[in-house]
């Protein structure tokens, strides 16, 4: 069942500002321990017009900018500690909705976008394989030529929503040699003959939403819904990173907010007034971890709006932000003392949490070569 | 105190100074020295130019043109000779 909609039955009420996102957190909770996406919580970030919030209003989107999103998302962090909830709406974002905004062509987008806009069609980006390690752009799923379009053949991995996205953008290898001019995108609906998934892999952190295995056993897919050109898919690829890097971060932004708030709230009834002096340190150092981590993300989220590429400042906002989490979980052990170890208690998710982003859309140390080489020097 | 405007140069000679920056770039940023190909040869197929190689390359014509590629114009075949990708960037506004 779906939450009463506003007055405007049928018209999302767009929860763009922080702190109307951040209320609507709230209300949306924090979920529980049992693993897996809650759709009665994703209908309600749906109801508020999330899914559509960088979509275009012609197809039913907020029509935010990158920062005005960013922002929004930090406030929804802010409020909701279902840390995987927040993930599938940010790989359905940035990973799948931004990139077919981007290179889909006018009929694709009016094709695909308003599903997408509602949250109705959750989508996911399909490019990790197993064995592809470092290399990103190292895709062995291919797409052959058919007289109707593509077959794809393959196998993906670590997909966040993979196992029940409505809607999957592809990767795949369509000609040999370098990645660039070799990838090629594709639009794949959930219920595509061929397509299979796996179950959600178990894991320690992220646990509201699924993250699994994508099989494509022949998917015919008409040449209509290739995104972009033929041998543009690592661009298509590289573009939606940079958004995903930075739209992920606000996870980890407006969860070290919160871990913070819970943290001093904690400390002030363990300890009332005056607290230890190494507790009242782990909190001034976990306030100066959020600030340092909300100083990047929002120069990352403007540097998404200029004229050139973001891949360098969104990289290492990923990087930064994950491991700024990582280390106020730790901080928040610190302070919180027994009661933290506790399973679902806010440093013990926070761990689980970070650990898991700092993984996520490329693995950190991964980021730091990739970085070195956007500076003109390879890293191998 | 505001500077005079600055007398914008001829068509032929601006695409020149885009064309020199490109090869510029290219040489001292891609090939550490080596020598510029010449301005028709295959970038990509010579492996100059690689997915790192077009983001900087994206990125030092923003920096020194302020242009913008749309993501849906990013064609490889618009990168992929110095003269083409020299007249892709002056067609976003390199001057």
């Amino acid at each position: 069942m779906s939450p009463p909609r506003g007055p405007e039955e049928g018209t999302p009420s767009p929860a763009c500002t922080p702190a109307a996102a951040e209320a609507l957190g709230r209300a949306v909770g924090d979920g529980g321990p049992a693993p897996g996406l809650r759709l009665d919580a994703w209908a309600r970030l749906g109801d508020a017009g999330l899914p559509g919030l960088i979509l275009d209003p012609s197809v039913g989107g907020a029509g935010l900018s990158p920062t005005a999103a960013v922002a929004a998302l930090e406030g929804l962090a802010r409020g909701c500690g279902d840390a995987g909830l927040l993930f599938a709406l940010g790989a359905h974002l940035w990973g799948h909705a931004a990139p077919l905004q981007a290179f889909g062509d006018p009929d694709q987008r009016a094709r695909w976008l308003q599903g997408a806009a509602t949250g109705a069609r959750r989508g996911a980006l399909c490019v990790t394989e197993a064995g592809s390690g470092a290399d990103a752009l190292g895709a062995r799923a291919r797409a052959a030529r058919t007289d109707r379009g593509w077959a794809l053949h393959g196998e993906k991995v670590w997909v966040t929503n993979g196992p029940d996205a409505g809607a999957l953008l592809v990767l795949c290898r369509t000609g040999d040699g370098p990645a660039m001019g070799a990838l090629t995108a594709f639009f794949v609906p959930g219920d595509a003959p061929g397509l299979r998934r796996g179950p959600d892999e178990p894991r320690i952190g992220l646990r509201g939403c699924g993250v699994g295995r994508v099989l494509l056993d022949g998917v015919e897919v008409p040449d209509e819904d290739r995104v972009g050109p033929v041998g543009a898919g690592a661009q298509v690829f590289l573009r939606a990173l940079e958004g995903e890097r930075v739209g992920l971060s606000t996870v980890a932004v407006g969860g070290i907010d919160r871990l913070l708030q819970a943290t001093v709230a904690q400390v002030r009834r363990r300890f009332g007034r005056s607290a230890p002096g190494a507790v009242g340190q782990a909190l001034g150092q976990l306030r100066l971890e959020l600030d340092a981590a909300r100083a990047q993300l929002h120069a990352a989220a403007a540097a998404l709006e200029g004229p050139g590429p973001a891949a360098l400042p969104a990289a290492l906002c990923k990087v930064g932000t994950s491991e700024a989490w990582m280390r106020a979980a730790q901080l928040g052990l610190r302070a919180w003392g027994a009661e933290g170890l506790r399973e679902g208690a806010p440093p013990a998710r926070a761990l689980g949490d970070a650990a898991c982003l700092l993984t996520t859309s490329g693995p950190n140390d991964l980021l730091r070569g990739f970085a070195a080489g956007l500076m003109g020097v390879g890293a191998r | 105190m505001p500077q005079p405007p600055v007398p914008s140069p001829a068509e032929g000679a601006a695409g020149d100074a885009v064309d020199a920056a490109m090869r510029a770039f290219v040489v001292d940023e891609l090939l550490f020295g080596d020598p510029a190909p010449g301005p028709d040869d295959d970038l990509f197929e010579a492996g100059v130019l690689d997915s790192m190689g077009l983001l900087r390359l994206l990125a030092f014509a923003a920096e020194a043109w302020g242009v913008q590629i749309p993501p849906a114009e990013l064609r490889l075949e618009a990168f992929q000779t110095l003269r083409r990708a020299a007249a892709t960037l002056r067609a976003a506004g390199a001057r």
